[in-house]
């Protein structure tokens, strides 16, 4: 059984905390801003006072200035429901069995599930390859967490990774705004997947996608000659990789700038972690920007790549002549 | 291409290295199992073509680097134009350097004619070999007299020598390969060292080479003898050759007009327009117009002189020159008489006129003709007589000769006497067969058989080329039909039954107009003379012929024809010696030959007596074409002298020359090594260029850029 609850990274986060950049439905008061007004202390607006309203609301100050009648609104704050999607596609797997691509998305889905309960915050968890695999619907108790490393330890690596569809899936049945992380190699077709992220932004949830790879796989550090096998398939390929390997680097490089800069453009917080990198310094520093950070920029709906989303991002690039919208950077 | 170590050559085998660890690597390799494998796809699809040709560029640098690493070490020498690497050999070697110097190395190509650039490379050769190997250096056409036999050369003796083969002549003999060879194999088995070589600088034209110098190639190539063949020779491109300059009569007479034939044939491309031969005699230069000579044609140029003294003359025709001098001009020494001697030999003298039987031959041969001068002898006087040697002898009814008497006649006959014989009654038809016949290795050219009546209508004379009574076909019929003798003497001639007469030699020249067409005159060729046998007599016992001037005109075109053409050894060809016999008996103490016409140094000459009876004058082989004169003393006749022509050998003139697959017939077994020189500049080069330089750089070019390739596919990629 591997253990994912890793202390260390955990005690790098947890002083951090987990805060939202956008409203959140929860069930509880919590932590987090949620789109209804309540009883917080925090002002909102005005609007008009309609017959019926309780007068202590009345604002009497605005009354005298301007002989109209306005009726003060503070916000709500609520709890979290955060879901984690996991990526358990045979792909996963690569790194074991010292410390795979699964072990990575799984310590840091324990992590950040841990900085959340500990918030008063509910956590779900979603394992899927080509179909949901496994689902923990969102819970806030400390014996939650339990469960959820649980639930991360049974599962088994195999099939092929086309999570989109899945993640789509998921989304339908996540009803209340909240946050959604991906946490996957990407090794898919990104289309649907790409879908999938814009069908969770329509449902007005906060996405996060965290792209876990092996260093190998983006410097392909191999000396002699290589047959690789597909991970996922049957299919086998003889190269020399000392004769390519910087246009590998430079295509892996090339798809994950594409990546992170869709997931900027859409305003989804996109994490590429290496497997080898210290992950309580990678979860810190990302979690510090987010709390001390601006609100993220956000100019359009993630889509799939033949969409005319996608052709007004690229247009957008051109003409500002840059690869990517100015946004701040979340490493 | 040659190599100094070719053993080494065997490592270019490793060259199959880098492919065969290539191909190991192929085989080593891990196994991956790997997510990224669009990506991967993507990577190689895209760079594919540029993969493959790294690694084929680089593999092909690595095969590269080690053959130039080999062939490197195994020091190679190009041998185009290297004599350096044509002559390597491993160890110590006797060689013998064979210079052509024939006729045909005249030739001239630009300024320089090809015995220049025989000298000139033998020059380069002496240059390329060390003190440590032996040499010996001779000519083709004189191999048994070296300029230098089997010497181990210092640098002063090798200029020496280079200095004596620079005052070398090229002479006017062909070539005679077997010959020369067989005096070089005698040469090699001095050799002290195994490695043996024949270097032989020719111009590869086609005369002299003959098929018998396969079996000593092949005995050579068995023996490991090397051959090594340096072309200097041009393509022959055209050539005019003076082939002959003969005399048409046999015999040359004071103030009579004295014919020749020039032979000279064109074997250039261009016709010969408008030519002019210069015709020299004793000096005086006359010209000679040419007829148009077609190309490759020859053609018979009629010349004619007039000599006012009796004695030696020299005659010289040489024709318009061209690129091979030496075969446009003919020397011929004429000895040119005062009159004919004619010994008439009377088997029946009789005490009236015209009853003797050589009456009316007498009376044919000398009335109005002055420059015969006719003898008439008793045969029974003349056979005990001290013979002399006339011109012509004429046998007229002799009853019988004695053995001596008859090995005389054939000695006389065979320098050049001519000899007619007449039947008659008086001969002994057996003895004539036993003595003169011999069963056709004597005189006469046929058998005979008996004396028969004849049932003739008249002569008929026989179509044959250089016929000595030829001139009277031009006789009209009716004069030759009323030649009919009663009486003649039947011969056999059948070579069924007589089956050691020569048809070559013996010819019937006319015949009888009666049934079985009996001949009537004969011929036979015996040494340098003629015998005519006429099958009637030679009064008018037989016949009535003699009375008839058909018969005087018969006689005097017979005798003209037949008479003493004795040669005496004075017009040689170069590569003959001189072999002249002396009219004394008491050989001269010395003498010297000298050159006429050339400045070359006298010859020596030797002098010396065969059976006690005949001195002869002697010289070795005369490889040069010109007039040289032979003086002597002797003791009782005082100074005397003697002229003799020679001429080129002009079969060397043949215009051909073999390529490698020609010569490779004549080698046999033995591998050819030929280095040709072409061009107008002949430039052997001393210094040799080894290659090894080259592939070094080669080499480190090959290491350098396989490095940097090596380096950029890896990193850059």
């Amino acid at each position: 059984m591997k253990e994912y609850l890793n202390p260390e990274v955990i005690g790098r986060i947890a002083g951090i905390g987990f805060k939202t950049r956008q409203p959140v439905e929860g069930t509880i008061a919590g932590q987090h801003r949620s789109p209804l007004h309540g009883l917080s202390p925090e002002f909102a607006d005005y609007r008009s006072y309609t017959p019926g309203d309780d007068l202590k609301n009345l604002d009497w100050k605005a009354y005298a200035r301007s002989d109209r009648f306005y009726i003060k609104r503070f916000e709500e704050e609520s709890n979290l429901r955060a879901v984690f999607i996991i990526d358990s596609s045979a792909s996963m797997q690569y790194g074991a069995p010292e410390f795979s691509k699964y072990d990575c998305a799984a310590t840091i889905a324990v992590s950040l599930s841990a900085v959340l309960l500990k918030q008063r915050d509910a956590v779900g968890l979603a394992i899927l390859n080509d179909r949901v695999q496994e689902d923990l619907k969102t819970g806030g108790t400390p014996s939650h967490l339990a469960k959820f490393i649980e639930v991360l330890q049974r599962v088994e690596l195999i099939g092929e990774t086309d999570i989109g569809p899945a993640v789509s899936q998921v989304a339908d049945q996540i009803h209340r705004r909240g946050v959604v992380v991906v946490l996957s190699d990407l090794l898919t077709p990104l289309d649907p997947f790409y879908e999938s992220l814009g069908k969770l932004q329509h449902a007005g949830h906060e996405v996060i996608v965290a792209h876990i790879l092996h260093r190998d796989e983006m410097e392909m550090p191999f000396k002699d000659s290589v047959i690789f096998k597909d991970i996922e398939g049957e299919e086998e390929i003889f190269a020399e990789p000392w004769a390519f390997h910087k246009a590998y680097q430079a295509a892996m490089e090339e798809f994950t700038q594409e990546t992170r800069q869709r997931c900027q453009y859409c305003g989804i917080d996109y994490l590429q972690i290496l497997t080898d990198e210290n992950l309580g310094a990678v979860l810190s520093s990302y979690l510090h920007n987010r709390q001390f950070g601006g609100a993220k920029t956000h100019r359009g709906r993630m889509s799939s790549l033949g969409s005319p989303s996608r052709k007004e991002n690229q247009s957008e690039k051109n003409r500002e002549n840059s690869p990517a919208p100015e946004t701040k950077s979340l490493q | 291409m040659h190599f100094l170590a070719p053993l080494l050559l065997a490592g270019t085998v490793l060259a199959t290295a880098p492919i065969i660890i290539h191909l190991l690597n192929r085989r080593r390799f891990t196994r991956v199992n790997w997510a990224p494998m669009e990506y991967l796809k993507l990577t190689l699809k895209t760079n594919r073509r540029r993969l493959r040709l790294e690694q084929w560029l680089l593999l092909a640098l690595r095969t590269l680097a080690v053959l130039a690493l080999f062939f490197a070490i195994a020091r190679p020498i190009s041998s185009s134009t290297n004599l350096a690497g044509f002559l390597s050999v491993e160890g110590r070697a006797s060689r013998v350097i064979v210079i052509d110097d024939s006729l045909s190395m005249s030739y001239q190509k630009g300024d320089q004619s090809a015995f220049e650039r025989a000298k000139n490379a033998a020059r380069q050769i002496l240059n390329q070999l060390g003190p440590q190997d032996s040499v010996s250096v001779v000519l083709a056409s004189n191999p048994s007299q070296t300029l230098v036999r089997m010497a181990h050369l210092e640098e002063n003796e090798r200029n020496k020598l280079v200095a004596r083969i620079n005052e070398l002549a090229s002479c006017q003999m062909a070539s005679h390969w077997i010959s020369t060879l067989e005096d070089i194999d005698r040469q090699l088995q001095e050799a002290t060292f195994p490695v043996k070589e024949v270097i032989i600088v020719t111009d590869l034209w086609a005369a002299g080479w003959t098929v018998e110098v396969q079996d000593l190639f092949d005995r050579w190539s068995q023996e490991q003898v090397t051959v090594r063949f340096i072309d200097i020779g041009a393509e022959p491109a055209g050539n005019r050759v003076l082939r002959s300059l003969e005399l048409d009569s046999r015999i040359a007479l004071v103030d009579q007009e004295v014919k020749m034939t020039a032979v000279i044939e064109n074997a250039g491309d261009e016709p010969l327009k408008s030519g002019q031969a210069l015709l020299t005699v004793d000096g005086d230069v006359t010209p000679v117009s040419l007829p148009e000579i077609p190309a490759d044609k020859t053609v018979n140029v009629p010349v004619s002189v007039r000599f006012d003294q009796p004695g030696q003359h020299v005659v010289s025709l040489s024709i318009p020159t061209d690129k091979l001098q030496d075969d446009n001009i003919q020397r011929k020494v004429i000895n040119v008489r005062q009159m004919v001697d004619v010994v008439l030999v009377d088997g029946e003298p009789g005490l009236n006129p015209f009853d003797s039987e050589t009456d009316f031959l007498a009376l044919a041969l000398s009335a109005g003709n002055s420059s015969w001068q006719v003898t008439q002898e008793e045969s029974s006087t003349w056979k005990n007589q001290l013979l002399t040697a006339p011109d012509l002898i004429i046998l007229a009814n002799v009853d019988q000769l004695s053995k001596k008497r008859i090995t005389e006649l054939e000695e006389l006959v065979a320098l050049g006497t001519g000899l007619m014989i007449f039947a008659g009654d008086q001969c002994d038809l057996e003895l004539y067969n036993e003595r003169l016949f011999k069963g056709g290795n004597g005189l006469l050219p046929a058998r005979l058989r008996q004396i028969s009546d004849l049932q003739s209508q008249g002569l008929v004379i026989e179509p044959i080329a250089d016929s000595p009574i030829e001139l009277l076909k031009g006789l009209t019929p009716e004069l030759l039909s009323r030649v009919r003798p009663r009486r003649f003497a039947d011969v056999i001639i059948d070579s069924s039954t007589e089956p050691n007469i020569d048809q070559q030699k013996v010819r019937v020249l006319a015949r009888w107009n009666d049934a079985s067409q009996s001949p009537a005159v004969l011929e036979k060729r015996f040494g340098e003379g003629r015998v005519l046998f006429w099958t009637i007599t030679a009064d008018k016992s037989w016949s009535d012929w003699p009375a008839e001037a058909s018969f005087v005109l018969a006689m005097r075109v017979a005798a003209q024809q037949i008479a003493a053409d004795i040669q005496r050894g004075d017009n040689l060809i170069a590569g003959e010696p001189i072999h002249y016999e002396l009219e004394t008996i008491t050989a001269p103490q010395s003498g010297e030959l000298i050159w006429l016409d050339r400045e070359l140094n006298p010859l020596d000459i030797t002098f010396g007596s065969i059976d006690e009876s005949k001195t002869m004058l002697s010289s070795a082989p005369v490889r040069f074409a010109g007039v040289v004169e032979a003086n002597w003393q002797d003791s009782q006749l005082g100074d005397q002298s003697q002229k003799f022509a020679i001429n080129a050998n002009v079969d060397d003139s043949l215009q051909k020359k073999m390529n490698e697959q020609a010569l490779q017939q004549f080698l046999g077994r033995m591998p050819l090594k030929l280095i040709r020189y072409q061009g107008k500049e002949m430039d052997l080069s001393t210094e040799g260029t080894e290659l090894w330089r080259y592939l070094a750089v080669l080499l480190l070019g090959c290491l350098i850029s396989e490095s940097m390739l090596a380096t950029w596919i890896g990193r850059r990629r």
